[in-house]
């Protein structure tokens, strides 16, 4: 199962991808930016795309806009967040996205959130 | 005795500073009025020095001065009333006196003490006779009336010292006005500055001449007019004595400072309010020092924040054996790695969280609410914590309904009871209670520790204060619970304390406001900044405050309200019908008028 995981911070991208292809067995595709995740979902289309909402230049939500006609409707988009208070998730879910999860994570038990969030039982 | 009350008679007579001044008409018309009266060849007004009677005013042929010892004056000074003797030959005291046998050749002598306002007779009235006088009771009465006027002249004398030592007084304080660092300023009723010192014309950097006349309004900041405006108003309608405020003044540059000033009422004569005396202090360094400190901690904070969560999470996955199994040792290293920076996590937290509380900018959102509530969410956190520790947690609650923001109260009893339980020993028990306390609740959380030290019952509610600093690596902490504790207590107008006795347990106390006590007061604007105005100045009069945004929101709220706070006038009729409403003008100082509201609610 392939996952594109988008957020400007290398080292959080080290730190999840480690945790979600060890612990969760996901294939995880890295981008640093809106660019660069277009650029990879249009290769082969991921099975699910976590999104961080703070990003310099196109933040999460302009980078969903511009990904969406790219990866279609089914394909969920869970947003990574470090403000999830109730209105914030509740803004964010009206952007079509499948969940949200709060920042910052742990890298641990990140890999059954995201089961959580898309209903897949963990393995 | 004798000795000492002459000693202090001389001063008396010193402080008139009269001796041996010119002759002066005032006096010079009295010795001639007396002359004329009792129809004397001899008159005198005199004051009796130490060794020398010295004659002010005089009728005939008399030197300027006597020695004491030979006047009869000296016996007249001794007793308040007047001193007669009608025929000096028939007086063994002075048939032989040198005055008496020689020149001027006194028989008929009637003398009266001249007193100062002190009541000390520092000289005489005398009229004197060369041949014998009958002196009945009416010439006595006329003798004592003419020594009243003179020794109204005496007194006069004595006040135009005090007006010379007024004015020596005057300009030291004069002195002090034109050299002190402080600027100081006298303003008139109509706001215009009367006066200006050099210290505060140097700040403003306009003259003191330029300054005089000029509206106070004219070199305050215009958005410190609102604040500034009402307090000045109150202070110089007499309404309030003084008042200390930090505002900001600008300078014909547009550039401005911030001073703290101090303000005080001058009242004239009669009582009523003349003018207002302000003080101001230059406090922009300190203003921008607590900019700096403030930003500095805030931006330090959150720029820590992303490097700790990136170096957790690296630890983390590598001591869940995730990049692979570490060896023994490396393996204790990581956990010694992650633990420390797990307590930096803490750190940075809390003081971002302590730094927000201080400086108000947590949304304190309080609502009714029951204790079990508040009971139930605090054990669901602290419970796992207690039992790792092996102590018991036990619970008590009356039937009663809070005002509090559960989440904060909640934050603050976790913080408590954690703080309990480190102190535990295992097998211990840690009880916390709710209970009403008059028109307050009461929240208890007693331990059964080494307890608390009496010198630190206070101190460990500052930041970075236990009692042990071996404490801090022990136990854990990170030095801010309890002042996170008391910021989220002061932000509820509660009290928080500590008792114990060193060796039998500890016992915290918090005192929080109950819903519907007849305390609380409603608070509705449709502007949330003004609401938020509002609500603070209640808490900080000390009395809990719920804010809606509607009167929908209030009405479906109910009862329990003293009374509404409304600065909005919109939907009043609705509101009445829930409590009495109290109305704030928005051009008020909002501050003062809430106490004063409050105040009147009060009595």
């Amino acid at each position: 199962m392939r996952l594109l995981l988008i957020d400007d911070e290398p080292d959080i991208r080290a730190i999840a991808t480690l945790a979600l292809e060890r612990i969760g067995g996901w294939t995880v595709v890295g981008a640093g930016s809106a660019d660069e995740a277009l650029a990879a979902a249009s290769g082969e289309t991921p099975d699910i795309v976590l999104l961080d909402v703070m990003m310099p230049g196109l933040d999460g939500p302009a980078t969903l806009e511009r990904l969406r006609p790219v990866l279609g409707v089914q394909v969920p988009v869970v947003f990574l967040t470090a403000k999830a208070q109730p209105g914030d998730v509740e803004r964010l879910m009206a952007l079509g996205a499948a969940g949200v999860i709060a920042k910052p994570f742990d890298p641990l038990r990140l890999s059954s959130e995201v089961d959580a969030v898309i209903g897949r039982s963990s393995r | 005795v004798r000795y000492v009350l002459e000693l202090d008679r001389l001063a008396a007579l010193r402080s008139l500073d009269i001796l041996d001044t010119p002759p002066e008409e005032r006096f010079d018309r009295i010795a001639r009025l007396a002359a004329a009266l009792f129809d004397v060849p001899i008159t005198l007004v005199s004051l009796m020095a130490e060794e020398r009677q010295w004659h002010k005013a005089c009728v005939g042929p008399l030197e300027a001065e006597t020695p004491r010892a030979l006047t009869f004056c000296q016996y007249t000074i001794e007793t308040p009333q007047p001193l007669i003797i009608p025929d000096t030959h028939l007086d063994e005291r002075f048939v032989t006196h040198p005055m008496v046998i020689g020149e001027p050749h006194i028989r008929f002598y009637a003398g009266h003490p001249l007193s100062t306002v002190d009541g000390y007779r520092v000289g005489t009235l005398c009229v004197i006779d060369t041949r014998p006088r009958d002196f009945g009771p009416e010439q006595v009465a006329l003798l004592h009336d003419l020594s009243r006027i003179a020794e109204d002249e005496l007194n006069h004398t004595e006040l135009s010292q005090a007006l010379a030592a007024w004015r020596t007084s005057e300009q030291r304080f004069r002195a002090v006005f034109q050299d002190t660092a402080i600027g100081m300023t006298l303003v008139d009723r109509d706001g215009l500055f009367v006066e200006v010192n050099p210290a505060f014309s140097a700040m403003i950097g306009i003259s003191d001449d330029d300054l005089r006349g000029l509206p106070v309004m004219a070199v305050t900041h215009p958005g410190d007019h609102d604040q500034a405006r009402p307090r000045m108003a109150a202070l110089i309608a007499g309404e309030i004595d003084g008042y200390r405020q930090e505002r900001r003044y600008v300078r014909p540059d547009g550039s401005m400072f911030w001073g703290a000033i101090t303000a005080s009422l001058l009242r004239d004569a009669e009582g009523l309010p003349d003018l207002a005396i302000g003080m101001v202090e230059d406090i922009s360094d300190r203003k921008e020092m607590e900019r700096i400190k403030d930003e500095l901690v805030s931006v330090v904070g959150h720029e820590l924040r992303t490097p700790l969560t990136s170096i957790r999470g690296s630890l983390g996955l590598l001591e869940a054996g995730v990049a692979g199994e570490l060896p023994g040792e490396a393996a204790k290293m990581v956990r010694i790695a992650r633990e420390n920076t797990e307590r930096l996590v803490r750190l940075v937290n809390e003081t971002l969280d302590l730094e927000r509380l201080q400086h108000g900018r947590v949304d304190v959102d309080p609502r009714p609410v029951a204790p079990s509530e508040l009971l139930d969410a605090t054990a669901k956190v602290v419970q796992p914590f207690a039992d790792e520790q092996g102590v018991e947690l036990t619970w008590a609650a009356d039937d009663l309904e809070l005002l509090v923001d559960p989440d904060r109260i909640v934050q603050a009893l976790v913080n408590l009871i954690a703080n309990a339980v480190k102190f535990s020993p295992a097998a211990s028990c840690v009880h916390t209670s709710i209970e009403r306390d008059g028109e307050r609740a009461l929240v208890s959380v007693v331990d059964a520790g080494r307890g608390i030290p009496p010198d630190q019952l206070e101190a460990i509610f500052e930041r970075f204060r236990q009692v042990d600093a071996s404490d801090r690596r022990e136990k854990g902490g990170t030095g801010l619970g309890l002042a996170i504790v008391r910021a989220i207590v002061e932000q509820h107008a509660g009290r928080i304390w500590a008792e114990s006795e060193p060796g039998k347990g500890a016992t915290f106390r918090i005192t929080l406001p109950l819903h519907g006590a007849g305390t609380t007061i409603a608070v509705y604007d449709r502007r949330r900044q003004r609401r938020e105005e509002l609500t603070r100045a209640v808490r900080r009069h000390g009395r809990p405050a719920i804010a809606f945004d509607s009167p929908e929101a209030l009405v479906a709220a109910g009862g329990g309200f003293v009374a509404v706070l409304v600065a909005g006038a919109s939907g009043l009729d609705e509101i009445a019908a829930v409590a009495p409403v109290l109305e704030v003008d928005a051009a008020e100082d909002l501050e003062t008028r809430v106490d004063e509201l409050l105040e009147g609610l009060e009595r």
